[in-house]
């Protein structure tokens, strides 16, 4: 009965996701170039890094590239990156994106190349002085015997000590908490990193400590 | 004497030339315009318009401002949809008459 459950459960959970995943895929064609971002991640999970382009200010779509710290394991993907709504206030902006990327993981322990997906969906809000985030996505991953679905979720506030005019130096303090409730490792299942953004023109960079003492680095260039 | 005072006259206005803000034709009110990506990416776009001069953005603000080069001009309707194409919406517009 709960083996019935769970393969429903599983069942029920890759449908949605395809189904977003193909309704997403048709509500915005690409269109011409406008500028390239260069995204590099560094966490306690993988090191990643997303070179993509914008051809408009709705739609990025790029390469995705991560190592997994632990498993050893190598992610080649196809992301894409939509804006599906935006509020444009005087003051403040908010925004939902979706994101999704499409690839080929290299397992190190088998050495095999498994179909690996995912879909995050991405909150935010801002002012010049106040920044709140929230982000959830699930990840699939056809494993040799088993299909492996995970859920993870995220939560980020920011505020600014001082209104640096255009062009000037930017500078955030953000508080970042995270939720994986199915990493094997309990350690891992929450993780709390404080950390300080750096900003300025057109490059970024992110520099933290988790509750695992674990660094995050995370840099952006625009061009 | 005189010749001090023309000499003055002509340090104060060169001072005065040098320190002039410059003027500009066209000022836009923009929402949404919250942080430096925001800002750079309007101020490429309006930058690579073959009749603007020069772009000055002030993010306190959240306004754009256009200086034209000279004789062109610059329709409200295609300002409302460059601002919109970056993702912002346009709030108002100012024109130097």
């Amino acid at each position: 009965m709960i083996v019935r459950e769970i393969a429903y459960l599983k069942s029920l959970l890759l449908i949605t996701f395809f189904l977003a995943l193909f309704c997403l895929l048709q509500a915005r064609p690409i269109s011409y170039p406008n500028s390239w971002t260069f995204m590099q991640q560094h966490n306690w999970e993988k090191t990643t890094l997303h070179i993509h382009y914008s051809p408009n200010a709705k739609n990025s779509i790029g390469f995705l590239g991560a190592y997994y710290e632990d498993e050893k394991d190598r992610l080649n993907a196809l992301q894409w990156n939509h804006l599906l709504f935006r509020k444009n206030q005087k003051k403040s902006q908010a925004n939902l994106y979706s994101k999704i990327h499409l690839g080929r993981l290299e397992k190190e322990i088998s050495q095999t190349n498994i179909f690996h997906g995912a879909f995050n969906l991405s909150f935010d809000w801002e002012t010049r002085k106040h920044f709140l985030l929230y982000a959830a996505g699930i990840e699939h991953t056809n494993e040799p015997y088993t299909d492996s679905n995970t859920f993870h979720q995220k939560a980020r506030i920011g505020i600014a000590p001082y209104v640096a005019p255009y062009g000037k130096l930017h500078t955030w303090l953000m508080f970042q908490i995270e939720h994986h409730p199915d990493d094997t490792n309990s350690d891992n299942r929450i993780i709390i990193t404080p950390m300080i953004r750096f900003f300025k023109g057109d490059y970024l960079c992110e520099i933290g400590l988790n509750s695992n003492n674990q660094i995050l680095f995370n840099t952006i260039i625009r061009f | 004497m005189k010749t001090l005072i023309l000499i003055l006259s002509i340090f104060l206005t060169s001072f005065n030339f040098l320190s002039a803000e410059e003027s500009y034709d066209i000022k836009i009110h923009v929402k949404g315009m919250v942080c430096d990506f925001c800002a750079r990416s309007v101020e490429k776009t309006f930058s690579s318009t073959k009749v603007v001069e020069s772009v000055n953005v002030d993010l306190d603000l959240g306004v754009i401002e256009l200086k034209l080069k000279e004789g062109e001009t610059l329709s409200d309707e295609k300002i409302k949809k460059l601002i919109k194409a970056n993702g912002y919406a346009l709030e108002s517009i100012e024109r130097d008459e």
